[in-house]
């Protein structure tokens, strides 16, 4: 491990050298230091290695804070993430690698929707930039929206859950009520009701009220039991919704002429190795391409309501 | 290859639900990329009462290239290669023909057509389907003597 940091530091040194004489080159630098950013992520002492860097620290270059925010991403220092992002949007409004770690670090912190904002935003940047990356970041979306509705999700079991306890109180407590009543009523009062009391009548009359209470709490949480059990029954993803070639639910369906839609990603992807429909493999290219939204807004409805499918 | 991985876990799940006849398929390793498939002969072809064996190699960027289907049971066909590799290669797994939205489940399911009905217009072993053409009680005889050699 030593030797590592310490290769890794030789390097940083040696590529110091190489580019410091050039600062109007400054892109060069960040790309070598992109380059090692992954050495740096396993380092034990992050903070040393990272040290040589601060001189190079220009506020007014995007590529420093959105460095910055990977290597703050990778030592889970999220708030700070999302400061060095807004930097970097705010210098390069079209930054794609901002966008992406923001999005990264908002889920992390518990902000889903703003986490699906940013990363949507990525995307559509990335295939508007023709990134490479854009395979990655389509993924990372759908992950977030599968995040988004677990959370969604164990909200809404808590509610019910809480419902459920609260409901099942009150119906206790007015049981406890009842039996009180009946056990200061004067009918029940062997001297003022003048009757042979034994106990037994008031005995039985409060067991009906406890049995009761309990019969009602046992129908409760039926209820309760079957409608958690129907959630998980109708687990199934219409085709409609699914990309043919990864099986997949869509992100973003472009169709084609022929009225078959696919994920924009993957079609893409598949374009670049033949220029052919997927289905009839007559000639297809890009241009032919054009959006289904409302296929795609079918897909966004789905997917809020059935997270699981992400992984389905 | 991630995506590859789920498209064919979901492709394997599906098989499974609803096996086709004639067919078993058998993942080999727990990537899934590759599946050991058993065939039996359709009754009414000449390969009746052969069992074959046979090896669908997934390559990493499945569904974009085609998947590699191979006889490990030796077969006396026009559209199998007569060697050690007995490489079943036509049709709908051509690279050039090959269409991503096709499924393992067709591309077996042709493979047992083609057991059935031999295509010899589109033929690897050109003298077998010489010979299917021109004298097929001969290629069924020899066809015949190949299962029960090889395929029982």
């Amino acid at each position: 491990m030593l030797r590592g940091i310490t290769s890794v530091r030789r390097n940083f040194i040696l590529k110091r050298e190489l580019f410091f004489p050039l600062p109007s080159k400054g892109g060069r630098f960040f790309f070598s230091f992109a380059g090692c950013r992954k050495r740096i992520s396993r380092a034990v002492d992050t903070e040393s290695l990272f040290g040589p860097f601060r001189i190079i620290k220009d506020s007014t270059n995007a590529a420093f804070f959105t460095n910055r925010a990977l290597v703050r991403l990778r030592m889970d220092m999220y708030e700070q993430v999302i400061d060095d992002c807004l930097k970097a949007i705010d210098l390069i409004p079209s930054s794609l690698k901002a966008y992406s770690y923001l999005g990264q670090a908002q889920l992390k912190l518990g902000y889903p929707n703003e986490a699906l904002s940013s990363t949507l935003r990525a995307y559509e940047l990335a295939i508007a930039q023709r990134s490479p990356s854009v395979g990655t970041i389509a993924t990372t979306c759908l992950e977030v929206k599968k995040k988004r509705w677990e959370l969604s999700e164990e909200r809404r079991r808590a509610r019910e859950s809480n419902l459920l306890k609260q409901v099942t109180q009150i119906i206790e407590r007015d049981a406890e009520r009842e039996v009180d009543l009946i056990l200061r009523s004067p009918t029940w009062d062997p001297i003022e009701s003048g009757r042979d009391y034994t106990g037994s009548e008031a005995q039985d009359k409060i067991d009906d009220v406890r049995s009761a209470a309990r019969e009602k709490i046992q129908t409760l949480e039926d209820v309760f039991g079957k409608a958690e059990a129907e959630r998980y029954r109708k687990r199934e993803v219409p085709d409609y919704l699914i990309d043919n070639i990864t099986f997949s639910v869509m992100l973003d369906p472009v169709i084609t002429k022929h009225g078959h839609s696919y994920d924009r990603v993957t079609l893409l992807d598949h374009l670049k190795r033949s220029s052919t429909d997927p289905l009839t493999r007559e000639p297809l290219t890009e241009k032919d391409l054009r959006p289904n939204l409302a296929l795609k807004a079918a897909c966004e409805t789905f997917l809020k309501e059935n997270g699981w499918a992400v992984d389905w | 290859m991630a995506q590859a991985a789920k498209r064919i876990t979901r492709e394997y799940t599906e098989i499974e639900a609803n096996p086709p006849q004639g067919i078993t398929i058998q993942p080999i390793d727990e990537d899934m990329f590759k599946w050991n498939i058993e065939i039996t002969g359709p009754k009414e072809s000449i390969y009746a009462g052969g069992t074959f064996k046979l090896l669908l190699t997934l390559p990493t960027n499945y569904p974009f290239k085609p998947p590699v289907l191979s006889f490990q049971t030796k077969i006396y066909h026009p559209n199998v290669t007569n060697d050690d590799k007995g490489s079943m290669c036509l049709g709908i797994l051509r690279s050039d023909q090959w269409k991503p939205s096709c499924k393992i489940l067709a591309v077996l399911e042709m493979a047992r057509g083609l057991l059935m009905e031999p295509n010899p217009d589109d033929a690897v072993e050109t003298s077998i389907a010489e010979q299917y053409k021109s004298d097929k009680a001969a290629f069924e005889k020899t066809a015949k003597a190949w299962v029960k050699q090889y395929a029982k």
